[in-house]
C-alpha cells in the first residue's frame, strides 16, 4: 500500500495554509500511522504470546509432578487415588492409565458412530438433495453447534442413560463408554459434516459428468469418484472431530460414571461398554474443588492437561500434513 | 444387469437420506424435549429472579443470569479490541511471509485448545499466580483466550470483504493507512463486524468448563447475588447446570430435577434466539450492503 | 447441476406446433437416413419455459464423423448432450421428439440410461480425468459393471490406451496419477476411458478447445482412425476443424424466439463448397458468427 505524500486531513485553502502547519499535520499523521501499525501488530502477536503462555504455565505447574509422580506411574499404573494422601494416613497414587485409555476409548466409539452419520449428511447436502440440504441441514448444523456442551451432557443424563439401562446388564446404571461415545458423536457430527460437505462441493462438476457419462449411477459416482476426491476434507473433519472429542469434559462427565477402574474387556466383551469409566478430562474436572489443597493431585492433573495439549497439537500437525499433500497433488 | 445397479443405487441413496432424517429428527426431538421438560420453570416468573436454594424447593437462576451477562460483556470488552486489532493487522498490514504464517498458525492452534485446558491455564495464571480466588474477571479473561482467534478471523474476513476501491479512494485523497482504516474501512465493515461480535458472544455463552476453573466456587453455597465487582466469583447458566446436577442433594432439594430442566431449557431458548437473531442480522447487513 | 436428477426422467411429449424452415431433403439425405446409426426426429428442448432447440431432424451415418457447427448459443451442445441424456441433470430441462439408436428411442421412458451410456460415450470440453491413476481411469467404466479378472482388465485397458495412441507414452507409469499428464495427454486418456467400454457412438463437445494446436491435430488423427468402428459426433466452434475431419456437417443457427434450429446438413464437402442455404454460406464465409 502506497502512502501518498500529499498532506493528510482536509485540504487547506490554497492561499492561506502556512507550510509549517501542513508539515505538522503530516508528521502527526505519520507518527500515528506508525503507532497504530505497531499496536495492531502487537495485538496479532498476542496470539503467539497466548499459546506460549498456555504451554509455559501448564508445563510449570506440571513440572513438580514429573519429579514426584513420574511419567512411568502416570502412564503405566491404573491406581488413581490422588486424595488418599491428604488427611490421616494413606498414600496417594497417581496412575492415570485408566483415564488415558478411557479418553481414547470414548473418542473411538464417538468417531465410529459419528463418521457414517456425518458423511451421509455431507453427501446429502452436497450431492443428492442440495436444495433441501441448504434449507434444513445447514441451519440444523448451526443450531447443533451452538448448543452448549453441558446441555448435551444433561440430555444424555436424563434421556440416554435410561435407554442404556435397558440395554445394559442388570444392576448397571447405564453410564459408560457407550453413553459417552454417543453424546460425543452427536457433538462432533456437525464438525465432520460441514468440513466434508465443503470438500464435496469444491469438486468440479466435470468429474461428476465424466462419471455419469460412462454409465455410473449416482451412488457409484459418489462412492468411486466423489468421496475419494473429498478424502482430504473428510480426514481433516475427522481429525478435528477427534481433537474436539478428546477435549470435551463436562458432557462426558455427566454420562460416563467417573469410575477409575479399567473394565475387564477380556471377560466382559462388549458389555464393558456399559461399565462406568473415566477420561482425562473428567479426571481433571473432578479435582476442581481441591485444586488449592491437593498440590500433588493438582500437579497430576496438570500433567494430564499437558497430555491433552500434546494430543491436540499432533492433531493440528496431522491436519496440516493432509492439507499440504492434497494441495501438492493438484 | 443395470437393474441390479439401479436397485443398489436406490437403496444406498435411501440409506443416506434415512440417516440424515434420523439426525434431523434427533435435533428436533432434543429441542422439543428440553423445552417441554423445562416449560414449567420457564414460565414461572420467580425462576428468573430467585437464587438457587440448596435447602429446599424454589430455586431460580437470577444470579446466574446476571453472571452470564456480566462475564460475557466483560470478556467481550477484552476480546473485541484485541481481536479487531489482530484482524486489522492480518487484513491490512500483514504480508505473506514467514512471520505472518507463524502468527496465523498460532491463532489456529489457540482455536483448537480444549476449553478445559484453557480453564486450567486460566486457573494457573489468573488465580494461582495472582494468589487470588476464582473471580468473574478470571473467567472473562479465560473466555477471551478461547474466543480471540475467532474474533480475529471474523474481523479479518469482514475487512477483506470490502471492495478494494474503498482503500484506493481514501489513499488517493491523501489519507494514511490508519486514517483509511479508522475513517473508511471500519465504518464500512461495521454490519459484518457487529454480526461477528454477536456470533462470538454466542460461542462463549455456553462455555462451562473454563469458567468452572476460573470463576466458579463450584459449590452452591455462596452465590454473589448481583454483585458488581469483577473480583467476586460467580456461576454462569451453563456452569450452574453442571454444578447443580453434580452437587445438589436430592433429599434436600426435591425439585432439583425440575430446576435443572429449567436451566437446560433456558440455555436452549437463548441459543435458538441467538441463531435466529444472527441470521436476521446477517440478512439485514446484506440488504444494507446492497443498497450502497 | 447435481446428481440429484440424473435418473431417467419422464418426457414432455408435447409437440410444438411452430412452423420452421425445415431443410429441403436432398438426395444424399435419404441415403443418410438409410445408413443412420442414430436418428433424431422432431427434437425439441426446453430449459424451463424457454424453448432452446426447435424441431431438429438429423441422421448420423454409421461409422462417419458428423460435425455440428454454428455460432455460440445456437443449441449445438444441447443437442449433443441430449443424446446421452446428460441434460437430465439440469433442473427444468425437457426434451421432445425422438432420438433412435439401433431401434431404441433414447428419449423414451423405457430407455435404460445407464446401459445406454456404455453404448454412447462422451468427451468433454476440458479434459476431466479422475484424480486416480491412469490405469484406474481407463478401468473405471469396466469396473462399474462388475468384477473382471485382472489379466482381462489389463488387456482391455492397454487396448483402449493403444487405440487412443497413449499406451507408449504411459506404459511405464500406468499406476501414477492421471493428473500428471499434459492437457493433450489427459484428453487422450479420457478418450481411452470412453473407448474401454467399447461404445458404438462417441459424442465430443468441443474436445479440443482447451488444447494446443499439436494436441488438437493428434486428437483429429485419432478420430480418423476410429472412423468405421465408431460413429462420432463432434460439436465444434472451429469451422476449419469441421472441414478437416468430418464426413458430414450440420449447421445450426439461433432462430425465432432464440430457439436453435437446424439450417442445413449434408456431406461436408458440399456444405462447405456448395451450401444450399444463404445463411450457411454467410456463416462459412465469415460474414457473421
Amino acid at each position: 500500500m502506497i502512502e501518498t505524500s500529499a498532506g493528510g486531513g482536509p485540504a487547506p485553502s490554497a492561499s492561506a495554509a502556512p507550510a509549517a502547519g501542513v508539515h505538522a499535520i503530516r508528521r502527526r499523521s505519520r507518527v500515528l500511522d506508525q503507532l497504530s501499525h505497531r499496536a495492531v501488530a502487537a495485538a496479532a502477536a498476542a496470539n503467539v504470546l497466548l499459546i506460549l503462555l498456555v504451554v509455559v504455565f501448564l508445563a510449570l505447574r506440571a513440572a513438580p509432578g514429573l519429579k514426584s509422580i513420574g511419567l512411568g506411574q502416570l502412564f503405566g499404573s491404573a491406581d488413581w487415588q490422588p486424595d488418599a494422601g491428604i488427611g490421616f494416613g494413606g498414600s496417594s497414587a497417581f496412575g492415570a492409565l485408566a483415564p488415558i485409555l478411557g479418553s481414547f476409548a470414548v473418542v473411538l466409539v464417538g468417531l465410529l458412530i459419528a463418521v457414517p452419520f456425518a458423511t451421509s449428511a455431507a453427501v446429502v447436502l452436497a450431492e443428492t438433495n442440495p436444495r433441501v440440504g441448504e434449507r434444513f441441514i445447514r441451519p440444523a448444523v448451526e443450531v447443533f453447534v451452538g448448543i452448549p456442551s453441558v446441555v448435551y451432557g444433561y440430555v444424555g443424563f436424563i434421556a440416554l442413560l435410561p435407554i442404556m439401562r435397558h440395554l445394559a446388564p442388570p444392576g448397571r446404571d447405564g453410564s459408560g463408554v457407550l453413553a459417552a461415545g454417543i453424546v460425543l458423536a452427536i457433538m462432533i457430527i456437525p464438525t465432520i459434516a460441514s468440513i466434508t460437505a465443503d470438500g464435496l462441493l469444491a469438486i468440479p462438476v466435470a468429474l461428476r459428468e465424466g462419471s455419469l457419462a460412462l454409465g455410473a449411477t449416482r451412488w457409484q459416482t459418489i462412492r468411486r469418484v466423489l468421496l475419494p476426491a473429498a478424502r482430504p476434507a473428510l480426514v481433516t473433519g475427522i481429525v478435528l472431530g477427534f481433537a474436539r472429542a478428546m477435549g470435551e469434559a463436562l458432557a462426558v462427565a455427566l454420562v460416563i460414571g467417573d469410575v477409575n477402574v479399567i473394565p475387564n474387556v477380556r471377560s466382559e466383551g462388549l458389555r464393558a461398554l456399559f461399565e462406568p469409566f473415566t477420561t482425562m478430562t473428567v479426571t481433571i474436572t473432578d479435582g476442581v474443588d481441591k485444586l488449592a489443597i491437593n498440590p500433588d493431585g493438582t500437579a497430576a492433573r496438570y500433567m494430564l492437561a499437558l497430555v491433552l495439549l500434546v494430543v491436540t497439537f499432533i492433531s493440528i500437525v496431522v491436519v496440516r500434513m493432509v492439507l499440504r499433500r492434497a494441495e501438492s497433488r493438484r | 444387469m443395470t437393474r441390479r445397479l439401479r436397485i443398489q443405487d436406490r437403496i444406498a441413496i435411501g440409506a443416506l437420506r434415512g440417516m440424515v432424517v434420523v439426525l434431523l429428527a434427533l435435533l428436533v426431538w432434543m429441542v422439543v424435549f428440553l423445552l417441554v421438560q423445562g416449560w414449567s420453570e420457564l414460565t414461572r416468573l420467580a425462576f428468573y429472579s430467585s437464587p438457587p436454594n440448596i435447602a429446599g424447593p424454589g430455586s431460580g437462576v437470577g444470579p446466574q443470569l446476571f453472571n452470564t451477562v456480566y462475564v460475557l460483556v466483560l470478556s467481550m470488552l477484552f476480546t473485541v479490541p484485541l481481536g479487531l486489532a489482530g484482524g486489522i493487522y492480518f487484513a491490512e498490514y500483514a504480508g505473506t511471509g514467514r512471520f505472518t504464517n507463524l502468527l496465523r498458525r498460532a491463532s489456529e492452534t489457540l482455536a483448537t485448545l480444549p476449553s478445559i485446558v484453557v480453564g486450567l491455564f486460566g486457573y494457573a495464571l489468573f488465580v494461582q499466580a495472582t494468589h487470588s480466588h476464582p473471580s468473574r474477571l478470571a473467567a472473562a479473561l479465560s473466555l477471551t483466550v478461547i474466543n480471540l482467534p475467532y474474533m480475529v478471523r471474523v474481523s479479518e474476513d469482514a475487512l477483506r470483504a470490502l471492495p478494494e476501491g474503498l482503500r484506493e479512494g481514501s489513499l488517493a485523497l491523501g489519507a494514511t493507512r490508519s486514517q483509511t482504516i479508522a475513517r473508511v474501512l471500519l465504518p464500512a465493515a461495521m454490519p459484518a463486524l457487529i454480526t461477528g461480535v454477536i456470533l462470538a458472544a454466542g460461542r462463549v455463552f455456553g462455555e462451562a468448563a473454563a469458567i468452572l476453573f476460573t470463576g466458579s466456587n463450584f459449590a452452591l453455597t455462596a452465590h454473589s447475588n448481583y454483585s458488581l465487582s469483577p473480583l467476586d466469583s460467580g456461576d454462569t447458566l451453563a456452569v450452574d447446570l453442571y454444578v447443580f446436577r453434580t452437587q445438589a442433594e436430592p433429599s434436600a432439594v426435591p425439585d432439583a430435577r425440575q430446576y435443572a430442566d429449567g436451566v437446560a431449557a433456558l440455555l436452549i431458548v437463548v441459543v435458538l434466539l441467538f441463531n435466529v437473531g444472527a441470521r436476521a442480522l446477517g440478512r439485514v447487513a446484506v440488504r444494507r450492503g446492497r443498497h450502497k | 447441476m447435481t446428481i440429484a436428477d440424473s435418473r431417467t426422467r419422464p418426457l414432455a411429449l408435447s409437440p410444438v406446433p411452430l412452423p420452421s424452415p425445415a431443410p429441403e431433403p436432398g438426395p444424399t439425405d435419404l441415403a443418410a437416413a438409410a445408413e443412420a446409426k442414430l436418428s433424431m426426429r422432431g427434437f425439441h428442448a426446453w430449459y424451463g419455459d424457454h424453448l432452446a432447440v426447435r424441431n431438429v431432424d438429423l441422421d448420423f451415418v454409421a461409422g462417419d464423423i458428423t460435425a455440428i457447427i454454428g455460432p455460440s448459443g445456437c443449441g449445438k451442445s444441447t443437442v449433443l448432450r441430449s443424446i446421452n441424456r446428460m441434460n437430465d441433470m439440469i433442473d427444468g430441462f425437457r426434451a421432445g421428439g425422438s432420438i433412435v439408436l439401433d431401434g431404441d428411442d433414447l428419449l423414451g421412458p423405457q430407455c435404460d440410461v445407464i446401459a445406454m451410456r456404455r453404448r454412447v460415450g462422451m468427451l468433454f470440453q476440458r479434459p476431466n480425468p479422475f484424480p486416480t491413476s491412469i490405469f484406474d481411469n481407463v478401468a473405471y467404466g469396466l469396473r462399474l459393471a462388475g468384477r473382471l479378472p485382472k489379466p482381462r482388465l489389463t488387456e482391455i485397458v492397454e487396448n483402449a490406451l493403444d487405440r487412443a495412441a497413449l499406451l507408449d507414452e504411459v506404459k511405464d507409469r500406468m499406476h501414477k496419477s492421471a493428473l500428471g499428464l499434459s492437457g493433450g495427454q489427459q484428453q487422450r486418456l479420457c478418450l481411452a476411458r470412453a473407448l474401454a467400454v467399447d461404445p458404438q457412438v462417441i459424442l465430443m463437445d468441443e474436445p479440443c478447445s482447451a488444447l494446443d494446436p499439436i494436441a488438437t491435430l493428434r486428437i483429429e488423427d485419432l478420430m480418423r482412425e476410429l472412423r468405421g468402428s465408431v460413429t462420432q459426433i463432434i460439436v465444434t466452434h472451429n469451422m476449419q476443424q469441421a472441414a478437416r475431419v468430418s464426413d458430414r456437417t450440420a449447421f445450426m443457427l439461433m432462430g425465432e424466439g432464440r430457439a436453435g434450429e437446424l439450417v442445413e446438413v449434408g456431406p461436408t464437402i458440399e456444405v462447405f463448397r456448395n451450401p444450399r442455404d444463404r445463411r450457411t454460406e454467410d456463416y462459412i464465409t465469415g460474414r457473421f458468427g
